[in-house]
């Protein structure tokens, strides 16, 4: 496994074209360049445009917005934390069976064993950050390719989930005000779109503006050379990962404190959209790389889109169905537009 | 010379007054070449002296500007490309062989559309395993069983499979066989296999283009010499009218002989000691370099020049003696220890360890150090930039943009920013592997530059490269490596290509008395 699959594709077919091609172009080329940079954004605002117009009286309401950022909020931190094992050209599988165990785990803690709301959230960060560790260990001194490890990682999380629900729904004894926390609101911003844009700047300042952020990047590029201008490679990888198992872990527990409930199964159904936006992000902001903000764009497209289909009342398949059709449509148009420039 | 004859007595290949040109610079100019059937015609050169662009022509990898090529007398277009060539019967044999690992010998030589097929459409394996064994027996591997994994197989046998797969689709179709340098990966011992295998293939009647560096090969097998220098054709000679002593005077020529001596560098304290060391590839390995030093090292393919670049980077495992690096001992594990001590290293793959692919100018110079562009913990994108455009300014780079994309560069440039990506450390060592592989005659002036500059700073360099002209070139001294030991010192008035050609020459002789002498008393017993 070795990089993004569609966009480093044509991140290299641009840059044979560019060789190949004239320097007078540039000009030319920076303008399309930075109209192609904000596609996704620009997309997402002709769609509100759209869904205003065809329901003045329900979509672009405070209320509206609020379910939609609250509700999307947890794709974003989840996404945030599958970009970085990607930048570092891995893939992380295991993020949704992650968030599913911690989410169950809290549940038991809090539930059944009565334990305390800041002793569960330690103990499920440190659960996470084991599940992290044993992914880069496998990866790095094992010499797994991530795929598989973090897929075998992965089901035996979804494993652990099953034994612990036993197949049922666990609600019992879940904290109030946890629940009263995960669906409430501070000063008429939704106290999980805080932890979302909190994590959006987090990760921007790792990822972007921290000098950990760039090896990282050089990690993926080309593990050979940065072994050989001094970067640790493998602890770069474990850490990417520890990373992104912590932050599934805590979003099993934002899980629990939004929806109130945890249950085995859902492990899929995070994980895919996670992945899609981190690879649809790619094609916004720096196009052919992941980055954060643009991963806060994919998920804000995909989530803007979803909605103003739902309130005509689509049926379930519309959500994966939009989420699959943006991302191919997003990730073809980009590669298709390197080829023709 | 007229070829208007029958097409019985065509030649296997022909080519006259082939041009190729890369940009504005001419790599071939006017070169013809004659291969007869059922002759072993070798081509040598200098690095950079267009052989192995002319053989790429022949074989249809690269188009040529000008000129003709025939194959068995019929004109190749010269747009054919490789499908092109081969079916007119060109078939080329390179010197990585390309063989899949893992697989058995059968796979190997039938890969692509070579395997029988049943009338259902699925592979035909007993039809197959027929024709691949007859495709062994004509290489000599009649006993060889087509189930054995190729990677099983010793060095000279795996040659002996890739020419087996040229040969796969049946001899009245093949015409011309290039072997490209496919003897530079072999121990010494097994070169006379390899050898007996090419008097074999020639009396199979096809043509047979050897392309080599070694000249002692060429003496021993081959009936025609075609010599270039310069992108020219120098001499083409029947082998029997000449001999190794003429063969290295013509391919090193003799210009790098003046200009050398003159600067004497300015030695000062040792600053690395290499004491008896020895890893897998290295044995007892002796050696100081000191500050001011080029110390250049030579050797044949597979000597452990490479090896002894990447054991003092800390990326092999030190078995035996000591390193000591500035006055302390040095016992590098990683890349990063020897970073941290002041050790700088260009890697011989540049597109594999050297660049990052996808990134920019500007990412690629401060890899090596993100601490110059780093203030209070973050990187500072105006710092950054403002380093970048001094780094650029000063190794040249074009285009001069630090946001251009790494890919967008020639290999010269590239190379320079592997190169220059070390001033933002502090380096008391430079080990160079191959500095100037594939980089353009500019690039290749500035990087000398460079590399003497640093060692006018007081750093010790480590000049490890394939070719000779570079080492009398730049280096103030230089030593010869034999299968991991140090065989030679080269000093003052030696330092001269044509001297150095000639220690290797003598050093394959050397080796092969040797095993020749083994051979006999192994037979004694």
């Amino acid at each position: 496994m070795t990089n993004s699959t569609s966009t480093s594709l044509s991140g290299k077919t641009a840059a044979k074209e560019q060789s190949a091609g004239i320097a007078t172009s540039t000009k030319r080329r920076s303008l399309v360049g930075q109209l192609a940079r904000f596609g996704v954004p620009v997309f997402t605002l002709l769609l509100v445009l759209l869904f205003t117009v065809l329901n003045p009286t329900t979509f672009l309401t405070v209320p509206n917005a609020q379910v939609v950022a609250a509700s999307n909020s947890l794709a974003l931190v989840l996404a945030l934390g599958a970009l970085v094992p990607l930048i570092a050209g891995e893939f992380d599988l295991s993020i949704g069976f992650n968030l599913e165990l911690n989410a169950v785990i809290s549940a038991v803690l809090l539930g059944q064993m009565g334990m305390s709301i800041p002793t569960v959230l330690v103990i499920v960060l440190c659960t996470g950050l084991v599940i992290g560790l044993l992914n880069g260990l496998l990866i790095t001194q094992v010499g797994i390719s991530s795929f598989i490890a973090t897929l075998g990682i992965g089901s035996l999380a979804a494993a652990a989930s099953i034994y612990l629900t036993g197949g049922a729904i666990l609600i019992q004894g879940i904290p109030r005000g946890l629940v009263a926390f995960g669906q409430g609101t501070t000063g008429g911003v939704p106290n999980m779109v805080m932890i979302g844009a909190f994590a959006l700047i987090a990760f921007w300042i790792l990822l972007e503006n921290l000098p950990f952020g760039r090896n990282l990047l050089a990690v993926g590029l080309s593990r050979k050379a940065s072994e050989l201008v001094g970067i640790r490679t493998r602890m770069m990888i474990t850490l990417s990962f520890a990373i992104s198992g912590a932050i599934a872990a805590l979003c099993g527990f934002l899980a629990l404190s939004r929806v109130g409930a945890a249950s085995s199964g859902i492990g899929t159904s995070y994980l895919l959209p996670a992945l899609a936006a981190c690879f649809l992000g790619a094609t916004t902001v720096h196009i052919g790389r992941f980055n954060p903000l643009g991963t806060a764009f994919a998920v804000l497209l995909v989530a803007v889109g979803l909605n103003g289909l739902q309130l005509f009342g689509v049926p379930g398949w519309a959500e994966p169905a939009f989420n699959g059709g943006t991302l191919l449509i997003a990730v073809g148009a980009s590669a298709l537009a390197a080829r023709r420039r | 010379m007229t070829y208007a004859v029958g097409p019985q007595d065509q030649p296997a290949a022909f080519a006259t007054g082939i041009v190729k040109r890369f940009g504005p610079r001419a790599v071939l100019s006017e070169v013809n070449i004659t291969v007869g059937k059922s002759q072993v015609h070798a081509l040598i050169g200098a690095n950079g002296s267009g052989k192995s662009t002319l053989s790429k022509i022949i074989a249809g990898y690269y188009r040529r500007d000008e000129g003709q090529v025939f194959i068995g007398g019929v004109e190749v277009p010269s747009n054919a490309g490789v499908a092109g060539t081969e079916s007119l019967g060109v078939r080329v044999v390179h010197q990585d062989l390309g063989l899949i690992d893992g697989v058995s010998v059968l796979e190997n030589i039938a890969v692509g559309s070579g395997y029988s097929k049943t009338p259902f459409g699925l592979i035909d394996w007993d039809a197959t395993a027929r024709r691949a064994k007859a495709a062994l027996a004509r290489v000599g591997l009649e006993d060889l069983d087509p189930a054995v994994r190729v990677d099983l197989l010793p060095t000279w046998q795996r040659v002996a499979v890739a020419c087996a797969r040229a040969l796969f689709d049946g001899l009245e179709c093949v015409r011309l066989l290039i072997l490209d340098e496919i003897t530079a990966a072999l121990p010494p011992g097994e070169v006379r296999l390899v050898l007996d295998l090419v008097r074999r293939l020639k009396a199979l009647g096809a043509g047979i283009l050897y392309v080599t560096h070694r000249f002692e090969e060429v003496m021993d097998v081959t009936d025609q010499i075609t010599v270039l220098r310069d992108g020219k054709l120098l001499v083409s000679t029947p082998t029997a009218q000449t001999s190794v002593r003429q063969l290295v005077e013509w391919v090193s020529g003799d210009k790098a002989s003046e200009s050398r001596g003159v600067l004497r560098p300015n030695v000062g304290k040792p600053v690395l000691e290499i004491n008896g060391l020895t890893t897998a590839r290295l044995k007892n390995i002796t050696l100081s370099i000191s500050q001011g030093e080029i110390c250049g090292v030579i050797g044949r393919a597979g000597c452990g020049r490479s090896a002894l670049g990447r054991t003092v980077f800390g990326q092999e495992r030190i078995v035996g003696g000591s390193l000591v690096l500035a006055g302390e001992r040095f016992q590098p594990r990683h890349p990063r220890d020897a970073i941290s001590r002041g050790v700088a290293y260009v890697p011989q793959d540049r597109q594999r360890a050297g660049i990052l692919p996808g990134a920019t100018v500007r990412e690629n110079f401060t890899i090596s150090n993100l601490r110059k562009v780093t203030r209070r913990g973050q990187l500072s994108a105006r710092v950054e930039r403002g380093l970048v455009a001094r780094l650029i300014q000063h190794h040249n780079v074009v285009p001069a943009d630090g946001e251009a994309s790494i890919h967008n560069l020639s290999g010269g440039n590239q190379q320079k920013i592997v190169v220059g990506r070390w001033e933002l450390t502090d380096n008391v060592l430079f080990v160079l592997d191959e500095p100037t592989e594939g980089v353009d005659a500019a690039a290749r002036a500035s990087i000398y530059n460079h590399i003497r500059n640093c060692a006018a700073d007081g750093a010790a360099i480590l000049l490890l490269s394939s070719s000779l002209e570079e080492i009398a070139d730049v280096c103030t001294r230089a030593i010869c490596l034999t299968d991991g030991r140090v065989t030679h010192a080269i000093e003052g008035e030696g330092l001269t290509v044509r001297n150095m050609e000639h220690l290797l020459v003598g050093e394959l002789q050397q080796v092969r008395q040797a095993t020749g002498q083994q051979e006999t008393t192994g037979r004694n017993q």
